[in-house]
Order: structure tokens, then C-alpha cells, then sequence
């Protein structure tokens, strides 16, 4: 799937009254997001002619050398919004789940980045 | 008076007019309480208006840029959770230190620790309700000697400073004596480093229970962001008109109220001065110099009955003396024309008549009869001659009868001059008494006295004539005596009764006068004191919503980041009202609908709007704080306020040295998973209050650890790593350089603009840190290489491989560029420290 079609899924997921997926939905959707923007760092490392191998590294490795291949504060913006999401789909004892509001927010941070990143390959 | 400010009243005053008198009070009364003093005489005298214009002293700039201190260590010993002396050191340069610890694990200690030190007491202490126990147990139970609380500082144009604060085992809170040490110089006072006012202006620290008092008073929340706004020196004017208006109202309120009482005293009396200085003093205005001149017996406009009354007591009629002469000189002329009387000096007179006649007959007509006795021949020449003889004879005899007769009227003349007609004050008065006094007698005797004798009327120069007029002298005066002496007392009685009566009154009056007019006059200028204050009140509310501003903006921005979903709106600051009534209105909305949202939001939603407002305040460019503590913000605060906080926090660490202490992993852990550059130390506590400090982190150790755990990671390409390593060691080795230079200058004093300055002249310029941090000049890049050949080869040898890195991949073992890369920022912070 692309980032496009994975960042549609998750932001169906918040506005889909479903009783189905209920209380399944903010970590799924956060989920969703992190994956879109994983997507858009492997498009980018797919680019290079030596960074391809780079999307088995460990995602840690990855946000490291992200600044040697992208503007540094667009590195540093990704790195956060993955530490965001990523702390955002772990089930931590006695933390509540993202609110819809911050998980919209995200979405739309991720959708910014995956073009900013699309864009400087 | 700082002349930013003066240029901004001046402005002002250009579009909102005020008038003259008011414009130079309010100038005046900016720039002190003499010039203002010195305005109002100038005024009095002057006559207001007339005098010349104020002239607004111009200070000699807008004041030097603050002066910034840098913590560089804390030790603390005895104090609250802390037994043996412990020491958290942390690099004197902006930059994150996140100090970690479990509750009770002494780390607040430390946050308290410099709180105590700087300021002398706990601002949690000071808030109401504080519990006894807390108070109480500050001292540490394991401490062994004296308390103490002592830090290193870094400040600008001063380098190195020591402050500590001791207290001898059991001692008060406030039984501590502390001092101040600039690096080679003797001890002194800490107020020494000025930071008096700003330490609650500015206040550089912050806790989790501040935090949570922070909306506590609406008067506390204006005061602690007026504070920062530097227009104390507005207000304070404005108090200055304020105390001068009030001293003059107060002046002008005394008279007045003093003034009631002696009216009706004044109405109580009937006396013409009393209602003369009732009519001075009626209404609202007074005519005080009238009413004085009325008291103290000046000019008053006589028209009752004191003049009369003062004439009636000094009366004064013929002298005695005058009297009995001219008795005695009428009594003597009578006696003269008796003597006379029948003698040939009595009849000498008509006898030489007579001859005189015959002897003018017998010139005429010649010899011939007598014509008296008729006898023939009688008139001759020789007649004529012998008559002739004999009438020489008679004349001489005739004389004496003639001066006797002289010396009659020259007495009757004499007793009549003296009797003159009564005075006005007896012939006008003629109800026939005054204010009392029965003058109708004197009247009566004076007038019996002017009128002369009848008999007189036959002639006063016969002797019987003189006689009764020399009578009428005598008895008479003894008469106008009598009555003029009785009327004369009389009135003098009635003078005294009635001066008995107002002297007091009068003095009264008198001092009353001399209160009243002082504070007549210092009332005129009140209506511009007024005006004055109220344009400089209307100025400041102004002046202060623009400065607050750029505050709020910056609040604002915090707040977007802290309150991550949080419906809650953070819109307009106002700081609004005065004296009791000041507060701080915040623009807050819940879902873009007004209201008591302060009331509505969360503990955690209340901390981070506090935080947002405290941490522009603490970072304002006038703070010479360039270090923040704060003591766990994180309390109560969503997982994504979090990390929200772990930027803001970043961010204000761009340009301040920002040391957090907190028993919350999750803003370590945020700092770290969001990769923001930060120093990590952990305090642990062991029994016995001894408390120990572990680095965990640092922007060096990071940088290498990541170096390391890309090294690690065997699916990262080789190609990759070889580009991506040396980067991040070459980010290790310029961090400790930074570090380094910043010590360096901050030591030897230097500005830190300066410093920010050169640093951001050199960006990505490992060659160039370097060439700062070991001589203080980025263009002495060529004498970095022997310098570090010189500390070893190896480092010479890193520092080269790490500026060639940047440019191509690094072809060299890669673990021994980061192990070396290590030993070289180690080197540099033993080195340079």
C-alpha cells in the first residue's frame, strides 16, 4: 500500500462509527499512520543506489541516518512524529490511548511529511 | 529617567494633550520624588502657568544589556533530603539538563538547594497553609556540621563567582549568613550581584507547586507579568502624583473640617469683627486674608459700635489747669476794672474826652467863653497852653484804664474758648446710648458746659460778667468731669467684656488662617496632579497590553505545543485594573466558546498554561538569569503534553541553560526517543542521605551512541554507515568543543551575545570550534592540528579523519574512529574543561 491509501484507511478508521473495532480504533489507526510514514522512508532510501538495503535496518538506524540524506529538520521532524506514533500504538500500562484530535493531528503531519519526503528524492 | 520610556511619554503627550501645569507635574514626577517636589514649589511660587517648563532629565542611555550568569555547579550538604555534601555539575552553556531521580531521591533537594540559596527562603514555604512539618524539616537528620548550599556560576563580564549560604547545626531557616566570590577577589555580600529585584521578577525557578498556585490571586498573576514589563518606573510616578494629590487633599480637608466649628463660634457672637471674618469665610472660597486682617484687628470697616466705643473710653475735655487760669485770669480782669472804677484814673479818660473836645473847639473858634461852665474869656492861649499840659497828664493816667479794659476781654475770650461744643460721639449719638453705655448725661454736661452764662449777656467784660463766667467755669468742669469720667469708664467696661469675648476667637481665627492659607495654596495644582496621574494610569495600561504582547505570542506559541488535543484556547493576554482590583484577564476559550475556562480545564491543562506563561517571563532578554530550574512539570501532564514539553523545552534551551528535575521517566524518555540533544543525569539515594549524581546522557554520548548503534546494526549498508558515522562522531568531538569554548569565554567573563555570535559565524565548521575553543579565534584553524598533535597523535589523527569524513566516505575501521572520536572529546573536556 502506498502512504496515501494507508493514511485514507486510518483516518476512515476515526470517522467510521463501527461497533466492531471499538477501542481497537485509535491504536489501529496510529498504526496506519506509522506505517504510511515508514512507507515514505523506504521510498526514499529505494531511491539512492546505496541506501536500498537501508529499509531492513532497524527504524532506530533508519531516523540516524535520515539527516545524512535529508534536510535535518525534516529528519528531525519525521523522527519525532515516528517516536510520536510509535508511543501512540504500544499498549502502555496505565496510559490512555491517543485521543481522535491528536490522531487526526498526526495524520495530517504525516501526510505533510511522506510529500516533503516524496518531494526531495 | 530611562529614556525609552520618556521618548514613548513624549510621543504621547504630543497626541493625548494634557495641559501645561498637569504635562510638567507628570514629567516631574518621572524622574523622582525631589523633581516632583521641586515642580510643585516651582509652581506655588511662580503663580501656575507662568513658569517655565519642565525639562525632563535625560539618563545617560537605556541601561547596560543585563548581565548573565550561568550555573556551573551546586553543592548542597545537610539540607532537607540531602546528609553529606553533594554536588551536581552541569555545563555552564545554554543546553538541556534533565536531572532524573525517584521521589525522595534528594533531586527537589537540589531545586531547593539553589532556591535557598539565592533568594533565602522557599516560595512554597511562603504560600498559606503550608504545613508546620514541612517548615520544619529542612535540615537533613544524617547531616553531620554545618548546612550549607554553595554554587559555581559563570557570569558575564565577571567570570568565575562562588555563592554559598551556610547554617550552623541547628539553626533557623533564617539564621543562615552567605556570601559572595568572584575568582580572585575577597569575599562579600552576595547583593553584590545585583540580582536583588530580578530574582522575583524574573524568578528562575519553578515548581510543580508553583505550578499549581499559579492562578491562585488574580492580583499575584498581574503582578508577577507586570513585573517583567519594565514600567515599574511608570507606576511608580503614578504613585508619586497620587501621594502628592492626596498630602494636599488632606491638608485642604483638615482646614476644612476645622473651619465648621469656628463658623458657628463666630455666629455665636455679636461683634462686628466676628461677622466680618464670617463673611470672609463663607462659602466655598475664602477670603482669608480678609478674615485674618478681621482677627488681628487690622483695617476692618468699622461700622458697629467699637469705634465709638473706643472714643467714648478716651474722651478728653479741658485740661483742669487750663480751667482754673482762665477762672482765675477772668476773676483778675474783673478785679482791674473795679479798681479803677471812680478813681482819677477812672476819670482821666472822659476828662482828657472832654479837654480833648475843648481844645479842638478852641482851635477851631478861637478865644471866647467857657462853653461848658459858660464863663466869659475863659478860653485863651494861655489856657490853651496849661490845658494842653494838663491833657498830656490825663492820657498817661487814661492808659492804665484802657489796658485794664484790654485785659477783660482778652479774659472773657480766654474762658470762652474753652467751651467748645461736644465731640461728635456725644452730640451724634442720639438714641442717647452706645452699645449700652448711657453717654446722655456727659451729653448733657457738656453741652451745660459750652453754653455761657446768661448773665453774661449784659457784657462779659464787666466785672460782673467776668465774675459769672469764671463761676460757670469752675463748677461746670467739675460737672463735665464727672459725667466724662463715668461715660469713659463705662466704655472701657463694655471694651473689655467684648474683647474678653473675642480675643480668644480671634486667635483662633488667626491660626486657623495660618493653616488655611498654606493649604489653599497647596491645593491648586491638585486638579492637575489628578489629571496627571490619570493620563500616565491610561498610558501604562496601554503601554503594558503592547508589551505584554510579544509575551503572550510567545505564551501562546508554548501553550500550542503543550496543549496537544486540549479544546482549551489561549487567546489575548490583559493585565487590567489598579490596586485591588488588578488582574490578569486571560482570553481563554473552551471549543472557541468564552467563558470560566480556567475553572473548567484540568490540573494538567492549569500546569501547562502556567508553564506557558512562566516560561516566557523567565526567558525575557532584561532576565541576567540565563539558567531556569524546574522542578517536575511533568506531574498531571498527558503522555502528548510530554512530549510537547520535551520541544518547548528544547527549544528554550537554544539560548538558556535549562536544568529540569524530575521523578517522571517520561520526559526522559520523550527527550530521547525525539532525539532532542540533551544532558541526562540520574540522582540516587543511598541510606544515610547520601545522594549521588550519575551522568546517563549527554549530547556527546549520544551522538556516539547512536555512531554505535549504527554500527551494530549489520542491515545497514556498509556504505551508509561509512557516510553516516563519522558524522555523528564528528558531532561528538564539535559538541565538546562548544562546550569548551563557552567555559572558556564565560570564565574569562566574556558577553554571551558575543559568544552566541561567533558560534553562529562558524556553523558546521568543526576547524573553526576548535580554533574558538583552544585559542578564542576562529581563524586560527591552522594552529588546531600541531596543537592536538601535541596532547597525541591519535587526536590529531581523529580530528583529521573526522574533517575529512564530511566530505567522502570514511574508508578507515569505523569502531576505531568512534572509540578514538571518544578519547578525543574526553581529552578536550580534560583539557579545556
Amino acid at each position: 500500500m502506498t502512504p496515501e491509501q494507508l493514511l485514507a484507511a486510518a483516518r476512515e478508521l476515526i470517522t467510521r462509527p463501527d461497533a466492531a473495532i471499538a477501542g481497537v480504533w485509535p491504536r489501529t489507526a496510529a498504526l496506519l499512520a506509522r506505517q504510511a510514514l515508514e512507507e515514505a522512508v523506504d521510498s526514499r532510501w529505494a531511491s539512492g543506489p546505496e541506501t536500498g538495503p537501508m529499509r531492513q535496518a532497524a527504524m532506530h538506524s533508519q531516523l540516524i541516518c535520515l539527516p545524512a540524506y535529508l534536510d535535518s529538520a525534516l529528519a528531525h521532524q519525521v523522527a519525532y512524529t515516528w517516536a510520536a506514533l510509535s508511543n501512540a500504538c504500544h499498549y502502555h500500562p496505565y496510559e490512555l490511548a491517543p485521543t481522535s484530535g491528536e490522531l487526526t493531528a498526526w495524520i495530517s503531519d504525516v501526510a505533510t511529511l511522506t510529500s516533503c519526503i516524496q518531494q526531495s528524492a | 529617567m530611562n529614556d525609552g520610556l520618556l521618548d514613548i511619554v513624549l510621543q504621547r503627550l504630543a497626541v493625548v494633550a494634557l495641559p501645561d501645569e498637569a504635562a510638567d507635574l507628570l514629567l516631574a514626577a518621572l524622574d523622582g520624588d525631589q523633581a516632583l517636589a521641586a515642580q510643585l514649589d516651582a509652581d506655588a511660587g511662580a503663580g501656575a502657568g507662568t513658569g517655565e517648563r519642565y525639562a525632563p532629565t535625560q539618563s545617560t542611555g537605556s541601561g547596560p544589556e543585563p548581565v548573565g550568569a550561568y550555573l556551573q555547579s551546586l553543592t548542597v550538604s545537610g539540607f532537607r533530603g540531602i546528609g553529606p555534601a553533594a554536588t551536581l555539575d552541569v555545563y555552564p552553556a545554554p543546553g538541556l539538563t534533565l536531572v532524573v531521580g525517584r521521589n525522595g531521591s534528594g533531586k527537589s533537594s537540589f531545586a531547593e538547594g539553589l532556591e535557598v540559596l539565592l533568594t533565602g527562603t522557599l516560595m512554597r514555604w511562603s504560600a498559606p497553609g503550608t504545613p508546620v512539618v514541612f517548615k520544619e524539616g529542612w535540615q537533613n537528620k544524617h547531616a553531620t556540621g554545618d548546612i550549607e548550599a554553595r554554587a559555581g556560576f559563570l557570569i558575564e563580564g565577571m567570570g568565575k563567582a562562588t555563592v554559598a549560604r551556610t547554617w550552623p547545626g541547628g539553626a533557623d531557616i533564617a539564621g543562615s549568613s552567605s556570601w559572595l566570590q568572584v575568582a580572585g577577589q575577597k569575599r562579600r555580600p552576595v547583593d553584590g550581584l545585583g540580582w536583588g529585584s530580578a530574582l522575583s521578577t524574573y524568578r528562575p525557578f519553578l515548581s510543580h507547586a508553583e505550578l499549581e498556585a499559579f492562578f491562585g490571586r488574580p492580583s499575584e498573576l498581574h503582578d508577577l507579568l507586570a513585573s517583567v514589563l519594565g514600567l515599574d518606573e511608570l507606576t511608580d510616578a503614578a504613585a508619586r502624583l497620587n501621594a502628592a494629590r492626596k498630602q494636599r487633599d488632606e491638608m485642604l480637608n483638615d482646614v476644612k473640617r476645622r473651619l465648621e466649628p469656628l463658623r458657628e463660634r463666630l455666629a455665636a457672637v455679636d461683634d462686628e469683627r466676628a461677622r466680618a471674618c464670617l463673611a470672609a469665610l463663607k462659602g466655598r472660597t475664602w477670603d482669608v486674608e480678609a478674615a485674618r486682617s478681621a482677627a488681628v484687628g487690622g483695617a476692618a470697616a468699622d461700622s458697629g459700635p467699637l469705634a465709638p466705643l473706643r472714643q467714648l473710653a478716651q474722651l478728653s475735655r479741658p485740661a483742669d489747669a487750663e480751667v482754673t487760669s482762665a477762672a482765675a485770669a477772668a476773676r483778675a480782669a474783673a478785679d482791674g476794672i473795679e479798681a479803677i472804677a471812680g478813681t482819677s484814673a477812672g476819670q482821666a479818660r472822659s476828662l482828657a474826652e472832654l479837654l480833648d473836645a475843648a481844645l479842638r473847639h478852641h482851635a477851631t473858634h478861637g478865644d471866647g467863653d467857657c462853653p461848658v461852665c459858660g464863663q466869659a474869656g475863659a478860653l485863651t492861649t494861655q489856657w490853651a497852653q496849661a490845658t494842653r499840659e494838663h491833657l498830656s497828664r490825663l492820657r498817661d493816667e487814661a492808659k492804665i484804664a484802657e489796658e485794664t479794659a484790654r485785659a477783660a476781654r482778652a479774659a472773657a475770650d480766654q474762658a470762652l474758648a474753652l467751651l467748645r461744643q461736644p465731640p461728635p460721639v456725644l452730640a451724634e449719638s442720639a438714641a442717647g446710648s452706645v452699645a449700652g453705655v448711657d453717654v446722655k448725661p456727659a451729653r448733657d454736661a457738656w453741652r451745660a458746659w459750652a453754653t455761657p452764662p446768661a448773665g453774661a449777656a449784659a457784657g462779659l467784660t464787666s466785672p460782673a460778667g467776668l465774675r459769672e463766667l469764671a463761676g460757670h467755669l469752675e463748677t461746670s468742669a467739675i460737672e463735665l468731669s464727672d459725667a466724662i469720667t463715668t461715660v469713659s469708664a463705662a466704655a472701657a467696661a463694655e471694651l473689655t467684656r467684648r474683647d474678653d469675648q473675642w480675643v480668644p476667637l480671634a486667635s483662633d481665627v488667626a491660626s486657623w488662617c495660618a493653616d488655611a492659607e498654606p493649604a489653599v495654596r497647596a491645593s491648586q495644582p491638585v486638579k492637575a496632579l489628578k489629571d496627571a496621574r490619570t493620563w500616565l494610569n491610561d498610558a501604562t495600561a496601554d503601554l503594558r497590553n503592547d508589551r505584554l504582547a510579544p509575551l503572550a505570542d510567545q505564551a501562546r506559541k508554548i501553550w500550542s505545543r503543550l496543549r496537544q488535543e486540549s479544546n482549551v484556547d489561549l487567546g489575548a493576554f490583559r493585565l487590567s485594573g489598579i490596586a485591588n482590583r488588578r488582574a490578569l484577564e486571560l482570553d481563554v476559550t473552551i471549543d472557541g466558546t468564552p467563558g470560566a475556562a480556567l475553572a473548567t480545564m484540568s490540573q494538567g491543562e492549569v500546569n501547562a498554561l502556567a508553564l506557558s506563561i512562566f516560561l516566557p517571563r523567565a526567558t525575557m532578554a532584561a532576565s541576567p538569569f540565563r539558567f531556569l530550574v524546574i522542578d517536575d512539570p511533568v506531574q498531571a501532564m498527558d503522555p502528548a503534553k510530554v512530549d510537547g514539553l520535551a520541544q518547548v523545552l528544547h527549544e528554550v534551551a537554544a539560548s538558556r541553560q535549562v536544568i529540569v528535575f524530575t521523578h517522571d521517566n517520561r520526559l526522559a524518555t520523550a527527550v530521547r526517543t525525539l532525539s532532542i540533544p540533551a544532558t541526562i543525569l540520574e540522582v540516587t539515594r543511598r541510606p544515610r542521605s547520601a545522594v549521588e549524581i550519575r551522568p546517563c546522557l549527554d549530547p556527546i554520548r549520544q551522538a556516539l551512541k547512536d555512531a554505535r548503534d549504527l554500527k551494530k546494526d549489520t542491515n545497514v549498508p556498509e556504505g551508509v554507515a561509512r557516510r553516516v558515522v563519522p558524522g555523528l562522531c564528528r558531532t561528538a568531538v564539535e559538541a565538546a568543543f562548544t562546550q569548551a569554548f563557552w567555559w572558556r569565554e564565560l570564565s574569562a567573563g566574556h558577553a554571551r551575545a558575543t559568544i552566541e555570535a561567533q558560534l553562529a559565524a562558524s556553523p558546521h565548521s568543526l576547524t573553526r570550534v576548535a580554533a574558538l575553543a583552544m585559542f578564542g579565534d576562529p581563524d586560527e584553524g591552522g594552529r588546531v592540528l600541531p596543537a592536538l598533535d601535541r596532547w597525541g597523535k591519535v587526536h590529531a589523527d581523529t580530528y583529521r579523519a573526522l574533517n575529512k569524513g564530511a566530505h567522502e566516505p570514511y574508508a578507515g575501521d569505523l569502531a576505531g574512529l568512534i572509540s578514538d572520536s571518544r578519547g578525543l572529546a574526553a581529552k578536550i573536556g580534560e583539557r579545556l574543561p
